[in-house]
């Protein structure tokens, strides 16, 4: 056994390293130095080598006979398109989930508008009925008349007169129509005095 | 309708690229690690099936067959810990007639490679696997142990314990390897 930087047993253990040539340049120089001062391990290397040589050739000689047949090359193009119909049907299935899902949507929104009307319905039906029985829109319908052009939208005459109800004194309602209007004493007397001086524009 | 044949067309298209390139040699490697013919066209049949659907997941790192053969070391051994056996001697007999035997003389080489064969193919689905990397697809040490998700002192005692193991069991007239060792 040779006595320097690497013993007998590390010697072993990196024999396929070395092998591989797969180990720092110094201690591929301490395996060849080592190997040049101790027989056991230069056999042990060299047995090593003859064994794998002759495994390469025993299992390369195995293989050899072995290849794909025509039977094998036909199951895997069977399998191929089962697994293509199988992703078309999967596909097809998705689309119609897809479909279903948009109707879905589609008919909670129309829910969802029709819900919204009647809220804003109920909700204008409701003042209507504030103010003694004689609300915003009744007002609006006794008092904008007589050729006074009322082009803004109703509900925003409405909401508008709700939101001053209680300290009306000079309201100017400008929206999409113009149109003036003037009430001392809203709500209270809101019904009698209330008129529209007239139609303006800016 | 030609849209809905596309992905099977790819897939043959794939495949037959697949077989002639490759093929052969990977089901002979598959063959040396489970042993079984039949067993192995089906270990490379569910690889190349996989390889064909995640082509796209092929991110050119490796050659091909490298990337392949990972695959195929995967399904091995999963087939074996799940059939968690070594080779039977009813296997032993399929392979025996799988492989016609026609040389009877001891100083054959091809005579003794087959017992060598014979060796390998008893020893554990591990040592089986550390040896065919090694020595049939020529990986390095480091090369295995990445592969087998195990270090490579691992690697190397497997390896050791191989060698170790087919030494004693080629019979000596044939162990020309170890004749000139100790």
């Amino acid at each position: 056994m040779g006595d320097n930087a690497m013993n007998c047993s590390s010697f072993t253990e990196r024999i396929p390293d070395y092998v591989d040539d797969a180990l720092p340049d110094e201690q591929m120089a301490a395996m060849r130095e080592h190997a040049g001062g101790c027989p056991s391990c230069t056999r042990a290397l060299e047995r090593h080598k003859l064994l794998g040589e002759a495994l390469r050739e025993s299992l390369k000689h195995e293989a050899q006979s072995i290849s794909i047949r025509p039977s094998m090359v036909a199951r895997l193009q069977s399998e191929l398109e089962k697994q293509a119909t199988h992703r078309r049907t999967k596909a097809r299935e998705a689309s119609v989930l897809s479909w279903r899902t948009w109707n879905w949507i589609g008919a909670t929104m129309a829910a969802g508008l029709v819900g919204a009307m009647i809220f804003l319905i109920s909700t204008s039906d409701h003042a209507n009925r504030q103010s003694n029985g004689r609300g915003p829109r009744a007002i609006a319908d006794s008092e904008l008349r007589d050729g006074h052009t009322v082009d803004i939208p109703y509900l925003t005459f409405i909401r508008i007169a709700e939101e001053h109800h209680g300290r009306y004194q000079d309201l100017l309602v400008e929206a999409e129509g113009h149109i003036h209007f003037e009430s001392p004493s809203w709500p209270s007397s809101m019904g009698q005095t209330a008129k529209p001086i007239s139609p303006t524009s800016k | 309708m030609d849209s809905e044949q596309a992905p099977a067309t790819v897939g043959n298209e794939r495949l037959h690229l697949l077989l002639n390139a490759h093929g052969n040699r990977l089901l002979r490697s598959a063959y040396l690690l489970c042993g079984n013919l039949t067993e192995a066209e089906d270990l490379v049949q569910e690889t190349l099936l996989q390889a064909i659907l995640s082509a796209d997941q092929f991110r050119g790192e490796s050659e091909v067959y490298t990337w392949l053969h990972g695959i195929l070391l995967n399904k091995s051994r999963r087939y074996w810990r799940g059939r968690k056996r070594f080779l039977t001697a009813a296997d032993q007999a399929t392979l025996e007639v799988a492989i016609e035997d026609n040389v009877q003389n001891p100083g054959d080489r091809e005579y003794v490679s087959r017992q060598i064969a014979s060796a390998v193919r008893a020893l554990s689905a591990e040592q089986r696997e550390v040896i065919v990397l090694r020595f049939y697809e020529n990986f390095k040490i480091a090369e295995i142990a990445h592969r087998t998700g195990v270090s490579p002192g691992t690697v190397k005692s497997r390896l050791h314990y191989a060698l170790r193991l087919l030494e004693a069991r080629v019979p000596p007239e044939l162990n020309h390897f170890t004749s000139t060792g100790t």
